[in-house]
């Protein structure tokens, strides 16, 4: 196994400066990216879940065999 | 022009219409597996709860004691039931999703099949000890290539039916079931690398602080990647239809994607903070974890939201029901996640049954109640009729919510309580409580009642399944639902990056990567440094390979799931040193392959156990642990006693340990046999010593008492001005 490859584990805080610039990369970058999106885009994604019923579906889960 | 033509219009279809059939037979296999894994989970769950306050339910044969209970337990909920749940709900919305069958049936059953597979063979090596003792990994080597083998199966599946989709751009749901096939291939593989010694005994290769870390690494983003994940894809999926409004806010679902694939990845950490870990290490985890508050609430709250206006039918449906429980138990879940990783708060809740009650929030309440509500949405639809009784399934939300609080309300004032108990001093400086014992048998009431939550539970896994059941009774399975949309040109896309991710969504490789880079990039900064650093790891001269006899007396240990109830790792806290000694130093797990730091603390540690008592204890106390403990509520393991030492394994075992690392020489391998005649024949004589002269030198218990008395002591040997390891010094000193 490769181990024990580097003696010594210099500039320890160039770590923590790193991961998080990677996130505020990763952070802003899907906030730009969700801002640039239109609107139209946005409306019709958001219904595609609801566009999948066939018309074999029943309407409602809910029964009352009870009735 | 309706809103569905317009949405095909903005999304670019221009193909002819055509006509597709859904694969329900499938999701229906799913389906049902789910519910009778669900409450085979539960029940064996329930089984070990009761070991803890009636220790004659472990039956007295070592298939049922709760050392094997309970790893059967969360493997049976996490892969078998909530596995299931996951495929179930992942075949049913993938295909409307996409607008297309899936990919291949055959792969689809190769995946139903495999896996059940998988599940009956943990069921049955578990009970029998075969184990690698890694949490939530613990099949041994041969199952980890199946689970591999369906894994990619079901993934070949999932991508398959995505390039075929007749849906240009990939709806929020699909991103999240993206991450898990590729994240969790990924986990599995990285952190089941080990070292076959035989068919069922293998090695991990990776020691001590490293296996711990790959062990969290994985542990911590099983539950980001198998538990979460995939759900947040089903809730995104089955909020909007039952009820009947679109997402809250899709911008807001890109940015919960993004950041929590990438947030979750780098927290693992967090589960071993205050031990031997590097400093670093556990910092890193720690704020990472608290930064993933912000994603996961932003995730909560957009399925919430997107009830608004819509509230009224949650008095109605009682899926939604179940849906805003599971998703309100998602949101306490995650909040006290990274509240827990707080290295002050850690401190406590620790190896206590507060990190119980914690994983239980998740698993009864966000992914029990997520699975039963798709579970009462699907049935009725997959057999073309309506729920047989409301009135069942909303008795069944309330039974269940009430078994809910019975469980997790006691066992938070247990966690609370042991924790407390376990670092209280009297006003001389001395323990207030330090007897390990005094603090299990004041939690047993809680224990109790956290049973009396498992019946509840239980009693509504059981009315689930009947009302199920007889829905399936009153309508007509439709096996292969028809549907149509029009067809997906390839060549009309005309979107390229300038559009940004609605162009990502349209394109399922690029994404795919580019979620696979969110990912890698935290595991990478996280774990290679622990392997390429020398300083992370410091040797101990006085560390030691196990002797032969020991190695086997360690593989009894993992046998046996004593790690369930038993850390090994003394945390840098005045508490702790007073009660077991020196705290744990990062350079003596160099040879323990696999790592059993464990990870709660039914009974006190064993690290510096070693030397603490006379091995005719030992011998007592395993044969009967009330005849040394009065109350103890450890199983008994007479068997240990009469069960002869199987030595012939020896020298493969000593072969594969050497070939991970652990520096025996071909003259210690070829002379194991001499070394374990001689090393019983002075635990034999030390049992005779304490009056146990019948002791035969060939059984278990010798292998045990050998390794026990190991444990924690080679750096006793130390010479007295040898500087400790120097990560000891980056450890925050004793508290409290």
């Amino acid at each position: 196994m490769i181990q024990n490859v580097l003696r010594t584990f210099g500039g320890i805080d160039v770590y923590g400066i790193l991961s998080l610039s990677l996130f505020i990369l990763v952070f802003s970058s899907a906030m730009v990216w969700a801002m640039l999106l239109k609107k139209s885009h946005l409306e019709a994604m958001a219904r595609v879940p609801l566009e999948d019923e066939t018309k074999n579906s029943p309407s409602k889960t809910a029964t009352h065999h009870e009735q | 022009m309706s809103a569905a033509a317009k949405t095909h219009e903005s999304a670019g279809r221009t193909g002819p219409m055509e006509t597709f059939k859904y694969d329900n037979h499938v999701v229906r296999a799913f389906a049902i597996a789910a519910a009778i894994w669900g409450l085979v989970g539960t029940v064996a769950g329930l089984l070990a709860a009761c070991q803890l306050f009636w220790p004659w339910l472990n039956l007295d044969t070592p298939f049922t004691t709760f050392g094997r209970i309970r790893p059967l337990h969360t493997n049976a909920v996490i892969f078998a039931f909530v596995g299931n749940g996951m495929f179930c709900g992942i075949y049913y919305s993938l295909q409307r999703l996409c607008k297309a069958r899936m990919f291949s049936d055959t792969l689809s059953w190769v995946n139903f099949w495999g896996w059940q597979a998988i599940i009956v063979s943990a069921a049955i090596t578990l009970p029998l000890g075969l184990t690698t003792s890694k949490e939530y990994a613990e099949l041994e080597w041969p199952i980890d290539i199946a689970i591999a083998l369906i894994w990619v199966a079901f993934t070949v599946n999932l991508m398959g039916t995505i390039f075929k989709r007749r849906e240009k751009h990939m709806y929020v749901a699909i991103w999240f079931y993206i991450a898990t096939a590729i994240t969790v291939a990924m986990l599995h593989i990285f952190n089941s690398l080990e070292m076959p010694a035989s068919l069922f005994k293998s090695y991990s290769v990776y020691a001590g602080v490293q296996d711990a870390l790959v062990q969290w690494w994985y542990g911590h983003n099983a539950v980001a990647f198998f538990l979460t994940t995939p759900y947040l894809g089903l809730m995104y999926y089955f909020l909007p239809k039952a009820s009947g409004r679109p997402v809250f806010s899709y911008r807001l679902s890109i940015i919960h994607f993004w950041a929590l694939i990438f947030i979750y990845i780098w927290a693992g950490p967090h589960h071993l903070l205050y031990t031997a870990l590097p400093d670093w290490a556990q910092s890193l985890g720690m704020v990472f974890s608290v930064m993933l508050v912000a994603p996961s609430w932003g995730g909560m709250l957009n399925g919430l939201l997107t009830l608004r206006g819509a509230w009224d039918k949650v008095r109605e449906e009682p899926m939604l029901k179940f849906m805003v429980v599971a998703v309100t138990a998602y949101g306490m879940s995650t909040l006290e996640g990274p509240t827990m990783a707080i290295k002050s708060v850690n401190a406590l809740s620790h190896y206590t049954d507060w990190t119980v009650a914690h994983v239980h929030t998740g698993a009864l309440g966000w992914n029990g109640f997520m699975t039963f509500s798709l579970l009462y949405w699907m049935i009725p639809r997959l057999y073309n009729t309506r729920l047989w009784s409301t009135k069942l399934a909303n008795y069944h939300f309330w039974v269940g919510l009430l078994g809910m609080m019975f469980y997790i309300v006691p066992i938070y004032v247990s966690g609370i309580t042991q924790g407390l108990m376990w670092k209280q001093f009297n006003a001389d400086g001395f323990l207030q409580y330090p007897n390990f014992l005094e603090t299990t048998i004041r939690l047993l009431p809680m224990h109790q009642l956290r049973a009396v939550g498992g019946v509840l539970y239980i009693t509504g896994i059981v009315i689930m399944l009947v009302n199920l059941y007889r829905t399936a009774k009153a309508g007509k399975f439709i096996g292969d639902q028809e549907d149509s949309a029009p067809a997906l040109l390839r060549g009309a896309n005309q979107e390229g990056m300038k559009d940004g991710h609605r162009w990502l969504e349209g394109v399922p490789v690029t994404f795919t990567v580019l979620a696979a880079l969110a990912v890698v990039v935290g595991g990478l900064v996280e774990i290679v440094p622990l392997f390429l650093i020398k300083e992370n790891v410091p040797t101990i001269s006085s560390v030691k390979p196990y002797s032969p006899l020991e190695v086997l007396g360690r593989d009894l240990y993992i046998r046996e799931g004593c790690v369930g109830c038993h850390s090994q790792m003394v945390r840098p806290f005045r508490s702790e040193t007073e009660r077991y000694g020196e705290y744990s130093k990062v350079g003596e797990y160099v040879y323990d392959h696999p790592f059993l730091w464990g990870s709660k603390r039914t009974g006190p540690d064993l690290h510096r156990v070693g030397g603490k008592y006379p091995d005719a204890w030992h011998y007592n106390h395993m044969e009967n642990p009330r005849n040394t403990s009065p109350e103890s509520i450890m199983p008994n393991y007479f068997w240990l006693l009469s069960q002869k030492l199987d030595t012939t394994v020896v020298v493969d075992r000593m072969h594969a340990l050497r070939k991970v690392g652990v520096p025996y020489t071909d003259d210690e391998i070829k002379g194991a046999a001499k070394s374990i005649e001689a090393q019983s024949k002075k635990v034999v004589a030390n049992l005779a010593v304490g009056s146990i002269t019948n002791a035969p030198a060939d059984r278990e218990i010798v292998a045990l008492i050998a390794y026990l008395q190991r444990l924690g002591t080679d750096i006793k040997a130390m010479p007295t001005n040898a500087p400790a390891a120097p990560v000891a010094t980056a450890i925050t000193p004793a508290r409290n």
